[in-house]
């Protein structure tokens, strides 16, 4: 049901749809140190957004100048179509959830949720009512007496969200929620923030450096990268199809064959490549004429691995395996070609470890369809 | 060698020798020397040396008898003097406290918000005075103060005033002299705590609507709080018993309860009533200290949980 909602919200499809969440060309200049460099980006309402980057590349100061922490150099920010670029934090409609959980240690869960609250003129009794309301959304009512250190790491996440819902605000900031939980936890917790995201209807705009967070959570995503948004699309597109090398690198992992186009078409390129050791066909265009040099992608899971050799001649070569990554569901196989490039091939494990046909030292052949490689040209 | 130095370091550095050391210098040189204070009050006054009679008298033989003087006390009771005095110590030594509280706080909170590398020099400043000599900085107001000194001349010479002002033995000038040299005493509590609050908490207030004041009162100030009390008790409970700076920059006008305690020991000669002043100051300070000790200790308890 949840999925369904999802895959109809997709107003970033619907060229009439305004964006809710406007950044127009928004950089942030720290002394000569440029931290976001004209970062243009339109989110919609009731989008869970990613900024996904390593560490360094402006996603958090993003993210705080949409808080109202740092004033953009230059750029406007818009919420919901007013200008808010020079609004202090405390007169914007935009709440954030931090890393550290900032949890105010001299209040209880319940004044720490009701603090935003007090801050406006509301009654006493809807105070109250909405103190009650947001904490029994992350089911958090039985802890209202407690303070902040005696709660665990998860239930002090959980209080710095209803904390951070109970203004109801028209778009709440996300700085890396899970990171400060254990594996197991984060990945039970990805699915609850969803859920309540869904349920609140608010716009959530989080910032994480891990892309598996990014990828299960989000309805879009954007890498960044020195400062700038190397590609903004779903999980889906950014994966599949990344625009640049970068993007395909950050994202999971994957295997790229140097080589020059033969053959550029509507329909189709064929790269011939030395590296890979034969001809690479892809099955879409790329901006890249014939002759031009190119990187041809292919993801490890889209390689399949065979003991004798496949009908196809394009998109087909052969190596040598020289190890094997057992992870339990998949097994990885490292596999050398020829010309010495190491081209990773990702198999689950259909059968017991023991049974497997192929092995260390084995020569195999190597080969996938021609749609699922991307032609990588930046 | 160097072994039987490490051998000797070791078991000064045991817990045993860690207890014994500072307990047993706080033995000699706190509660012996309260005991014979103790023993003066309770005893008669009289000419010659020792200024006292004896507590313990052989009567006869095998009789011991103990004399208690309690009149000593009851004369702190039945003269004013006394108890006027001992609460404009505290009055004097409140208004110095407040005036510490509101001249350190604001700079507790600059030196917790500058740069890194800007802090240890403003620090340095702070505990620079502590360099110069106590009695030197106090000597160094009445050249400010006095009817000649720097103000008077300043402002004779601008001829905002057309006689030097009384600044000088007044509480007034005793309140200053207070505040002076209690100020370091005030910041460093109050920038330790003030320097522990997590900023992001303070983000975290302005992200939830609160303007700059409602952050101030309702996160920084609570969270400042053990700064404040510990601050305040450094200040309040040696300036209550302040000798040095009443009486240089205070005047006969001023009142304090230690400068009362030196006449008594030292222009009266009358050591029995001067211990029994000692005495009840001593209870008087006792109080606020243990309410000072109690809430550290719910404080370190807090931390613990934490």
């Amino acid at each position: 049901m949840q999925k369904l909602k999802r895959t109809e919200l997709q107003p970033w499809q619907d060229p009439k749809a305004k964006p809710y969440i406007h950044l127009e060309e928004v950089s942030k200049d720290f002394g000569g140190n440029v931290a976001v460099d004209a970062v243009t980006l339109s989110v919609f309402q009731g989008e869970f957004f990613s900024l996904l980057g390593p560490s360094g590349c402006g996603k958090t100061t993003l993210l705080r100048m949409l808080a109202g922490f740092e004033i953009p150099s230059q750029g406007k920010i818009y919420i919901d179509g007013v200008d808010v670029t020079r609004r202090p934090a405390y007169d914007r409609p935009v709440n954030m959830m931090f890393q550290s959980y900032a949890l105010f240690p001299h209040m209880t869960v319940e004044q720490n949720v009701a603090f935003g609250l007090k801050q406006e003129r509301i009654s006493k009794a809807e105070i109250k009512e909405r103190t009650k309301d947001s904490l029994h959304l992350v089911q958090m009512e039985r802890f209202a007496t407690r303070y902040p250190n005696q709660l665990s790491g998860g239930q002090c996440q959980r209080v710095a969200l209803a904390r951070s819902l109970v203004k109801r605000p028209k778009l709440l900031l996300l700085d890396e929620p899970l990171a400060a939980l254990d594996k197991k936890l984060r990945e039970q917790t990805q699915f609850e923030l969803v859920n309540i995201q869904e349920e609140v209807g608010i716009t959530f705009i989080m910032v994480t450096h891990d892309q598996e967070e990014a990828m299960t959570m989000s309805t879009r995503l954007g890498v960044m990268d020195h400062g700038r948004l190397r590609q903004i699309g779903t999980p889906n597109e950014i994966y599949e199809y990344p625009h640049s090398e970068y993007v395909a690198d950050f994202i999971g992992s994957i295997n790229k064959f140097e080589g020059h186009v033969i053959e550029a078409e509507k329909d189709h390129i064929l790269v011939e490549s030395v590296e890979a050791d034969c001809e690479l066909y892809v099955s879409h265009s790329a901006d890249a004429p014939a002759g031009a040099y190119v990187k041809v992608a292919i993801r490890p899971e889209k390689v399949m691995i065979a003991t004798s050799p496949p009908e196809q001649k394009r998109n087909a070569t052969k190596g040598i395996v020289k190890d094997i990554g057992y992870l339990g569901d998949v097994s990885i196989y490292h596999v050398e070609l020829a010309s010495g490039k190491v081209v990773l091939a990702t198999q689950p494990n259909l059968v017991r470890l023991a049974e497997r046909p192929v092995t260390w030292e084995d020569e195999v052949y190597l080969f996938w369809r021609a749609e699922n490689s991307i032609v990588l040209t930046s | 060698m160097k072994r039987a130095w490490n051998k000797a370091l070791t078991v000064f550095t045991s817990p045993f020798w860690a207890l014994v050391l500072p307990y047993g210098w706080s033995l000699l040189f706190f509660l012996i020397p309260f005991f014979i204070v103790l023993k003066i009050s309770f005893s008669d006054l009289k000419m010659g040396l020792p200024p006292y009679g004896p507590l313990l008298e052989w009567v006869e033989e095998g009789v011991l008898t103990i004399r208690l003087n309690f009149s000593n006390y009851s004369f702190i009771g039945t003269d004013s003097l006394y108890l006027l005095s001992y609460l404009e110590s505290l009055l004097i030594a409140l208004v110095g406290t407040i005036g510490c509280l509101l001249i350190g706080y604001p700079t507790a909170y600059g030196l917790s918000k500058t740069s890194p590398r800007w802090r240890m020099v403003l620090l340095m400043l702070v505990i620079l005075p502590f360099w110069t000599s106590f009695l030197l900085r106090v000597y160094a107001w009445i050249g400010i103060l006095s009817p000649h000194g720097f103000i008077n001349t300043f402002l004779l010479k601008l001829r905002l005033i057309g006689a030097p002002l009384t600044l000088l033995d007044t509480t007034f000038a005793t309140v200053l002299g207070i505040i002076y040299c209690y100020l370091p005493f005030m910041i460093l509590p109050l920038y330790a705590s003030l320097e522990k609050i997590d900023f992001t908490l303070t983000e975290a207030a302005h992200d939830l609507g609160a303007r700059p004041f409602q952050v101030f009162l309702r996160v920084i100030l609570p969270l400042s709080f053990p700064g404040i009390v510990a601050g305040s008790m450094l200040v309040l409970i040696p300036s209550l018993g302040e000798f040095v700076i009443p009486e240089l920059l205070g005047g006969s006008q001023t009142l304090m309860i230690g400068k009362l305690l030196w006449n008594e020991f030292f222009t009266n000669h009358d050591w029995p009533v001067a211990s029994a002043l000692a005495i009840i100051m001593l209870i008087f300070l006792i109080i606020p200290l243990a309410i000072f000790q109690q809430f550290q200790e719910r404080q370190v308890r807090f931390l613990d949980e934490n």
